[in-house]
């Protein structure tokens, strides 16, 4: 009788099979290199202001951070004011900053304080820009992440099946500002170092192309730098 | 987690891993094999003599005593109208051309239920049930295999190696990819699968068994379905492969053979020594005796049949009659219309003033077929060959210069709505107008559509590169909210800022509107294409004022003036490229 391997979740997996362990290697490096991925060094990023609001401009915090990577073993967490920078359009389809303040989990590492949500700005963004985004588009399989052994500061946005499949990207105009808000939104609550290649991911899946627009590779924010405005 | 953790984990997939190798191994053992051994080194496409007996003697043409030429067949409507055939949706002559969606049904009309509601996408929803699909044939050969269908994406057909023969009826022949055409590393893996499709004139199609995407120039063409090696042949996606040929795939429902025909692309009227010249462009070398012409004197006129080729003026390969080139000379205007289907012919005819003869003028290029128009009585073969277009005036400005013209969206791609009026219908009317500018410019301009039909991003830009065309221009209307307003043009590439300035300002100009400036976004059209390619959004049809004017006709001729100008500002200061 073959013996079944119980997995940590408690569910038992498939007869053990007799091939040769030699076969198995390239996937135990791929295991490592993901295990390695998501528990590298830790380095904190951004500062806590001195009253205890956390700046997320993208920009503010360039300086001193070499590192996305998240808290670590030693990385304490406590509530405070954070500010979130998301980009909204104006009647003439250019984005503005607008911040919006709430409490959130910041984490502290020595001296260091940093807050990183994207997942929250972009909902903040969705809710705030409603004629920008279809009707019910949110976050799906795990919202904004770094695929697993990425180094190449590639990160991937989830969205919902309806996301791609609304008529909203008909205008060309809608389409290119709803991916800059997307774009910029994610890289200011980031907080990198350096400029993030955002991926956006429906079903798991990149999508190629949204309304008019090419998304077979990657968009970087310097693609919307001509759509922002200040003030 | 620990690796070896991680090793007891998913240990379990090993068979997978051993069976994804095996296969890889298969690939790569199966390619290199016969089916591969069997491509030639060669580039060489087929190359007939231009025209059999008929077309190849002058002399047989009598503009006199009109006579139907061989294999022409008889019908009493040639007399009225070289288009009354009842196997085509003819218009009215001089109307505007309409989609003969009955005659077409590889690309129905987008109305069609089967298209429509489909997300436009890249490649695009193949309108068609593939189920249909009971056999292949290319370019007049039956292919004896049954076509493999891969779901409702593409269908697969052995046209290369032991048939070889059947590649070279669309003018393109298989071969072992050239290093230098491979993108990345030549020395891995998969480059041992890689082959290529050579094409009469320009880059070849580098494709790679198994894998989906092809390269020109080692840019990505992406491709509906991988082509495979099965029982040593290889097997290639038709439908994904056609458009990068010029070719058009058109399914007769009457017995579920789905055509893969060779087209007739362009015409362009010029004078050269004092005579009026017509070229016609084909997507394959022309067959001996493929090239028929006949005559009408009244009203006088001068028409070529094309066996075996489909009608390719428009990325929808449109069966409907159309004017293909404004009048020029003793020639009123030029038209052309598939005359007959299954097998196709299609025809080109020329509305003269007066009674011309026309004499067939052999080229080095056997894609292009010419004739110089000259009076009755007048010489018997002037010889125009190297005769090169000179400007000598408005009419002139653009001659020379192929621009494709895109109108945005269609089919049930609506576009952005207004209040009164829909983006697809003025992103239409716009093009048609700005083709007509650009037309008495002198420029051969071919549309992507000429209808209300839905065409993928993917298919416009293979038009555009498959006709090798020196200029794109996307024509769309923007939308946003009620207030926004104003004109903005796009470009992707370097090459492409200084045409996209030119038409930007002429364009302003133009429409009066507030100027949002030339930028660069990654639309799909203008980044896939090779050539310098913009993206105007002439005005915002959210906004009812700016609607006011898109509907207003007087206003949308003076924004294509504009548009054309622009071009012609393009051409004169920076030229094209050769």
């Amino acid at each position: 009788m073959a013996t079944q391997i119980t997995e940590p979740n408690g569910n038992h997996g498939p007869p053990k099979s007799k091939t040769p362990w030699v076969l198995l290697l390239p996937l135990a490096l791929f295991a490592g290199a993901l295990w390695q991925s998501n528990h590298e060094p830790d380095t904190p990023l951004g500062n806590m202001d001195m009253n205890g609001t956390m700046s997320h401009n993208a920009a503010s915090n360039a300086v001193g951070n070499t590192t996305d990577s998240g808290p670590n073993a030693t990385t304490k967490t406590r509530t405070a004011e954070v500010t979130y920078t998301i980009y909204v359009p104006d009647d003439n389809g250019k984005l503005h900053r607008k911040t919006i303040k709430e409490k959130d989990t910041v984490y502290v590492d020595g001296d260091a304080t940093y807050h990183r949500n994207p997942d929250r700005a972009l909902e903040l963004l969705f809710k705030n820009a409603p004629d920008l985004f279809p009707a019910g588009t949110k976050l799906t399989d795990g919202g904004v992440k770094r695929p697993p052994g990425e180094t190449g500061g590639l990160w991937q946005v989830s969205l919902n099946k309806g996301f791609q499949e609304s008529e909203q990207w008909r205008s060309e105009t809608v389409t290119q500002v709803a991916l800059g808000a997307i774009a910029l939104t994610t890289e200011s609550a980031l907080e990198l170092s350096y400029p993030p290649r955002i991926q956006i991911l429906v079903d798991g899946k990149p999508v190629q192309t949204l309304g008019e627009y090419d998304l077979s590779d990657p968009i970087s924010t310097k693609e919307f730098n001509s759509l922002v405005t200040q003030g | 987690m620990k690796p070896f953790v991680a090793a007891r984990r998913f240990h379990h997939l090993a068979p997978f891993v051993f069976a994804t190798g095996l296969c890889s191994w298969l690939l790569a053992t199966t390619f290199t094999s016969p089916a591969l051994a069997q491509l030639s080194k060669s580039r060489g496409a087929t190359q007939s003599v231009l025209g059999g007996p008929a077309v190849e003697a002058s002399s047989a043409f009598s503009p006199r005593a009109p006579r139907r030429l061989a294999q022409v067949p008889a019908t009493p409507s040639l007399a009225g109208s070289a288009f009354s055939s009842p196997a085509v949706n003819s218009t009215a002559l001089g109307g505007e051309a309409v989609g003969s969606a009955a005659n077409n049904a590889a690309a129905p009309s987008a109305e069609s239920p089967a298209s429509s509601g489909a997300a436009p996408t890249a490649l695009g929803t193949l309108p068609i049930d593939l189920s249909q699909v009971r056999r292949i044939v290319v370019a007049g050969k039956v292919i004896s295999e049954a076509p493999l269908r891969v779901g409702n994406v593409d269908v697969l057909a052995p046209i290369v190696g032991e048939n070889s023969s059947i590649l070279s009826g669309l003018g393109a022949s298989a071969s072992r990819a050239s290093l230098s055409n491979i993108p990345g590393n030549p020395n891995t893996p998969t480059a041992e699968q890689a082959f290529q499709i050579n094409l009469p004139q320009g880059d070849p199609i580098v494709l790679t068994v198994g894998k989906s995407m092809a390269y020109i120039k080692q840019a990505e063409q992406p491709l509906r379905a991988a082509p495979l090696v099965i029982n040593g042949k290889i097997w290639l996606p038709i439908f994904s492969l056609a458009p990068m040929l010029g070719a058009a795939v058109r399914l007769d429902p009457s017995d579920g053979t789905l055509h893969v025909n060779p087209t007739i692309q362009s015409v362009e009227l010029f004078s050269a020594k004092g005579y009026t010249v017509m070229t016609i462009k084909a997507s394959a070398p022309l067959r001996a005796g493929g090239a028929l012409m006949g005559t009408m004197d009244s009203p006088p006129k001068v028409y070529f049949d094309f066996q075996g080729y489909s009608m390719g003026f428009d990325a929808f390969n449109s069966t409907g009659e159309r004017i293909v080139s404004a009048g020029l000379g003793s020639v009123e205007k030029a038209r052309a219309g598939m005359f007959e289907s299954f097998p196709d012919k299609t025809r080109v005819v020329l509305d003269l003033k007066t009674r011309m003869n026309a004499v067939v003028q052999p080229l080095p290029d056997k894609t292009l077929f010419a004739i110089v128009l000259v009076p009755p009585g007048g010489s018997a073969r002037p010889n125009v060959t190297n005769a090169k277009p000179r400007p000598t005036g408005l009419k002139d400005q653009l001659r020379g210069i192929t621009i494709v013209v895109d109108a945005g969206h269609g089919g049930h791609d609506s576009g952005a709505r207004g209040k009164q009026s829909m983006e697809k219908s003025h992103t239409l009317d716009l093009a048609k107008r700005l083709r007509n500018n650009l037309v008495a410019r002198g420029a051969t301009v071919l549309m992507t559509r000429e209808t209300d039909n839905f065409i993928s991003l993917q298919g416009r830009v293979d038009f555009a590169n498959s006709r090798r065309a020196d200029i794109f221009f996307s024509v769309h209307i923007n939308s946003f909210r009620p207030t926004s307003s104003g004109t903005e043009t796009f470009f992707w590439t370097g090459q492409s800022s200084a045409l996209a300035r030119e038409v930007h300002q002429e364009l302003t100009r133009a429409t009066g509107l507030p100027n949002r400036g030339v930028s660069q976004a990654r639309f799909y059209v203008i980044r896939k294409t090779w050539m310098p390619s913009i993206l105007t959004e002439t005005a915002f049809i959210s906004n009812a004022r700016e609607e006011a004017l898109l509907v207003n006709a007087a206003w949308r001729e003076k924004v294509a003036r504009g548009m054309a100008q622009g071009v012609a500002n393009y051409v004169e200061r920076y030229g094209v490229r050769n």
